[in-house]
């Protein structure tokens, strides 16, 4: 009785175990999406100058609200007067340009003289400038700004400007600029050259390996294309900075080698190996009637490849296409070390460089202050990328999960 | 009728060709990292000293450490979760909707890039529960990656069982329960086995989830507790080929580190495949 | 029976689980952090080799990042140490304030940043202006500051490095950059200005290696001469991109790390600093007497 009192007790601990693991692995994906959006989309309920500031004018001013739109035009230096207030000319005072704008006040010396230590006068000199300018802004920490300052709302930042923005400049102060636009431009273009160079090689090798090669060959070709995934791709990224960068800088007489030709090279060393066993996989499940009917028909072996496998196998093929453009799209290291990390737009060059949404992740998140504006557009990065990666993968495997339902 | 076979001779040829390329790319990383490593490896104090003269000389012992550490740490916490799962999703999971859902789910969550694991793991472990910069938190990470690797392996080898065996199993009177733990669980152990030994050797090269969530830059002593930070292969390897004070000097250790990562892969492979085969043919017979 | 056979995995299952719980009380004091700039790697990498070798001492970590991330790192107590290329920012004071932390600040040696070339440049010195007009991309071609008619390719820092607050504040008078190419690491930065002729990038002198590339002679407008980046013309203020380099740490952590910040105020400790390549600091540095 009492033994097998046990061995119930002890099937049934192990079963709630299986199931709670079950489903535990399975919303974990939800609750990564929830981290990382909660992180990522807190960007754009944040103001868009640094959390520690405030914008501050004369009490005057009718104006209560700047967005985001107009203050990077008022640091901009494009609006240069008060359109409401008198036509008075906008005084911009911040951080950066403090010190030169007490010279201009009149004020000599080391800003700690003037100000004393801590700057705790800076709050009266500013008081007695607000009254010579009244169209100062102020962009400063909030006990800076004197009393009778009036502060304004700034603008949250906008996902519009977020997708579209074309300058990615996170540290820029007072008002930072979170353009992810070069970021997904460089993911797209090293995606883009990785995929021609991954599609010369990967079905044809594909087509080779599940028809044509012999019993001893295939046997040695298969580890190979494993290995070749197993292979880190921090040591695929190490190859290129020392062999594919120097050569591509002397081979296209360039400055400088790291470009996004070097990273579509690595890159669709990457993707191979997924690109090549699942279009292999679909190219094995056509069925051998079909093949057996071609050939029978007096069709060559070349001529059944082309007529009947490869339309037969095409949505596996795309699927694996699909599926090797995810882990392109996703790839940081290999990236980080030969693109050149350079966040600008530049159009079709595959020899310019560029800094892709990964690589600028793993680039700044190591210098991104926790919680603040950096920290978040990186996560708000990571959503982007996360999303690219999951719709191409879900893509892919509805396609892989059709053509099984199919057999 | 002669082009034809014209046509086809072509084509093979061609396709003969792209798969020689191929075979010379992976031939051809590693004859490199090997006729440029082998001298640092070949060194004993290479594998047991720590980096010297900032890293310009000595060895990657505690790198070595580092990343074994993490690795156990990572698959112990993976399996513990991934193969219950696995056995879940292959026997319990309640079929429709709710299952096709539940496989969406585990696929996508290996195709999430590394890169974003490592956000969630330094937004989670480093921050969130307060592990700071440690073992734990990069072991943890590394695990959440690896995760759908192991459910997936699991899932197919258990599903991948004859049927005759079961039923076998349920004819002479067991539940269900102890069929799968006496009967299924034993033969698709070598399969999960093979799929683990793959896992070790992603875990041990990856390099983005670990930048943010364990990796030192220098650390010439072994950790004592899981809330310490680690040195780790892959990172160290990056660290020699971009932050070097000497590049010169230090090329020839990067080399040596490239050459261990890739002799551990490849060894891992070489095992997961020995696994393979053996099995294979047994139970074949 | 079979109850008592599973134990050894229930309590293996249950101490796996437990861990994280454990952990959280024995937090590791084993070792000092050290962690922010890369410019002052050199010095905290020698530092920590000498900790290690040296029994008695505790042992060192070192993780780069950037100046930023160092302080940043310190003010939320992930670090003991913050090594910084730039005097903290004011809003980080104010944060240090905000959260009741004090820090206290050490020199701990100085740089010449020197700003470098390909070695076969013709190009031997620049003046402040023209070097901040190259960064602007105002000027293009290095035949415009005195070298042959080339395109001029100007490498940058990652934005929150301190040696580009540090170049954007005394060269570009805080004025924006053009968009240049960012290089991550100074080691990465020697590498590619050593195989190019047309490049230019600037970094800590410690990282200069006159064997692969040149640093450029700047004009030091009172002496009404071009002054080349070393050590003795950092340490009698001739050279005009001085600046000096940090420890910081928190006043309530003083008892932890003053292994460290007492040796790096020995002869000894700075002496290391100019091993690694660095001025020391004279306030604790009694330059050998040669002549």
């Amino acid at each position: 009785m009492a033994r097998q009192a046990e061995q119930r007790f002890g099937s049934l601990f192990w079963q709630a175990f299986i199931k709670a693991c079950g489903y535990a692995s399975s919303v974990l994906v939800l609750i990564i999406v929830l981290f990382l959006f909660s992180e990522g989309m807190g960007l754009f309920s944040s103001p868009a100058i640094d959390r520690e500031l405030v914008a501050a004018v004369h009490p005057d001013n009718p104006i209560t609200e700047i967005d985001e739109e107009t203050l990077h035009a008022l640091l901009g230096e494009e609006i240069t007067t008060w359109a409401d207030f008198r036509s008075a000319k906008v005084e911009l005072v911040n951080v950066n340009n403090l010190e030169k704008k007490l010279k201009a006040y009149g004020l000599q010396g080391r800003p700690e003289d003037v100000l004393g230590q801590n700057f705790e006068r800076l709050p009266l000199l500013l008081d007695s400038m607000l009254t010579v300018h009244p169209g100062m802004l102020i962009i400063l920490q909030p006990h800076f700004v004197p009393q009778r300052a009036k502060q304004v709302n700034v603008g949250h930042i906008s996902l519009g400007r977020f997708l579209a923005g074309r300058t990615w400049d996170p540290t820029r102060s007072p008002s930072p600029l979170f353009g992810a636009l070069p970021l997904l431009w460089g993911t797209i273009l090293v995606t883009l050259g990785a995929l021609f160079f991954a599609l010369l090689l990967g079905p044809p090798v594909a087509m080779y390996m599940a028809e044509l090669a012999p019993k001893p060959i295939y046997r040695w070709l298969k580890p190979t294309v494993e290995l070749l995934a197993g292979i880190p791709s921090v040591v695929f990224g190490f190859i290129g900075l020392v062999v594919l960068v120097p050569n591509i800088q002397v081979v296209f007489g360039l400055d400088s080698g790291s470009t996004v030709l070097a990273g579509c090279m690595l890159l669709a060393v990457i993707a191979l190996p997924t690109i090549i066993s699942v279009s292999e996989d679909a190219i094995r499940a056509v069925p051998r009637t079909l093949k057996e009917a071609s050939l029978g028909m007096g069709a060559t072996h070349w001529q059944t490849m082309i007529r009947v496998i490869v339309p037969y196998s095409a949505p596996g093929i795309l699927a694996a296409i699909l599926l090797g453009v995810g882990r392109i799209v996703g790839e940081t290291m290999a990236v980080l070390m030969v693109t050149g990390n350079t966040p600008q737009m530049v159009g079709f060059d595959f020899l310019a460089s560029v800094r892709t949404m990964s690589a600028a992740i793993a680039a700044e998140m190591g210098e991104a202050p926790q919680g603040g504006l950096h920290y978040k557009s990186l996560f708000a990065v990571g959503c982007l990328l996360f999303l690219l990666t999951f719709i191409i993968n879900l893509v892919g495997e509805l396609l892989v999960a059709k053509k099984i339902k199919q057999r | 009728m002669k082009s034809h076979h014209l046509n086809q001779r072509i084509a093979f040829g061609v396709m003969k060709g792209l798969t020689l390329v191929v075979v010379a790319i992976l031939a051809f990383v590693i004859l490199y990292v090997v006729y440029h490593g082998i001298g640092s490896v070949l060194s004993w104090t290479f594998w047991t000293d720590v980096p010297r003269e900032s890293m310009t000389s000595g060895g990657v012992f505690p790198a070595i450490v580092g990343t074994l550490l993490l690795t156990l740490i990572s698959i112990t916490a993976a399996c513990l979760v991934a193969i219950p799962a696995g056995i879940f999703m292959a026997e319990y999971a309640p079929r429709g909707w709710l299952k096709t859902g539940i496989d969406i789910m585990t696929n996508n969550l290996a195709g999430i890039p590394s890169i974003v694991f490592g956000l969630f793991g330094m937004a989670v472990f480093v921050v969130g529960l307060g592990f700071g910069d440690s073992l734990l938190a990069g072991g943890l990470t590394l695990a959440i990656m690896v995760l759908p690797v192991i459910i997936r392996t699991t899932e197919q080898a258990v599903r991948d069982i004859p049927r005759d065996l079961r039923a076998a199993s349920i004819a002479i009177g067991a539940t269900r329960f102890q069929t799968i733990s006496r009967v299924v669980l034993p033969v698709a152990l070598p399969r999960i086995i093979t799929g683990i030994i793959l896992s070790i050797g992603r875990v041990a090269g990856e390099t983005a989830p670990i930048l943010f969530t364990v990796a030192a830059l220098y650390l010439p002593q072994l950790p004592h507790s899981l809330l310490d930070q680690a040195m780790a292969l892959p990172y160290h390897l990056y660290i020699l080929s971009v932050s070097s004070p000497e590049p010169d000097k230090s090329l020839p250790l990067a080399f040596g580190t490239a050459l261990i990562l890739l002799i551990l892969v490849l060894g891992l492979n070489l095992v997961a495949n020995f696994i393979r085969n053996y099995y294979k043919k047994k139970f074949k017979l | 029976m079979h109850l008592r056979r599973r134990l050894p995995g229930f309590s293996a299952a249950f101490c796996l689980l437990a861990m994280p719980l454990w952990l959280g009380c024995a937090r590791s004091e084993g070792y000092i952090k050290i962690k922010g700039s890369e410019t002052v790697l050199p010095i905290s990498l020698k530092l920590a080799e000498h900790f290690t070798e040296t029994p008695g001492l505790p042992g060192v970590s070192v993780t780069a990042g950037g100046s930023g991330v160092g302080i940043a790192a310190l003010l939320a107590d992930n670090t003991d140490i913050a090594m910084s290329s730039r005097e903290i920012k004011f809003e980080e004071v104010t944060a240090f304030k905000l959260r009741g932390l004090e820090f206290v600040e050490l020199v701990i040696g100085f740089d010449a940043l020197a700003i470098i070339v390909h070695k076969n440049n013709p190009v031997d010195s620049l003046t402040m202006q023209q070097a901040k007009a190259i960064f602007q991309g105002k000027v293009t071609n290095w035949k415009q500051v005195g070298g042959a008619d080339q395109r001029i390719v100007a490498f940058n820092r990652e934005s929150s490095s301190g040696t580009y607050e540090f170049f954007k504040k005394k060269i570009l008078e805080k004025e924006d950059f053009a968009a240049l190419q960012t290089v991550g690491a100074n080691g990465e930065l020697i590498e590619k200005v050593a195989h190019s002729p047309a490049t230019v990038g600037y970094v800590g002198i410690a990282y200069v290696n006159p064997r692969d590339v040149k640093p450029l002679r700047i004009y030091n407008e009172k002496l009404r001469q071009s002054i080349s980046p070393t050590i003795e013309n950092s340490l009698n203020k001739t050279y005009p991109l001085v600046r000096p380099l940090y420890f910081y740490y928190l006043k309530k952590r003083e008892k932890a790390v003053a292994a460290i910040i007492n040796y790096m105020k020995t002869q000894t400790g700075q002496e290391l600093v100019r091993a690694a390549g660095y001025p020391p600091n004279p306030e604790f540095y009694r330059i050998p007497q040669s002549r």
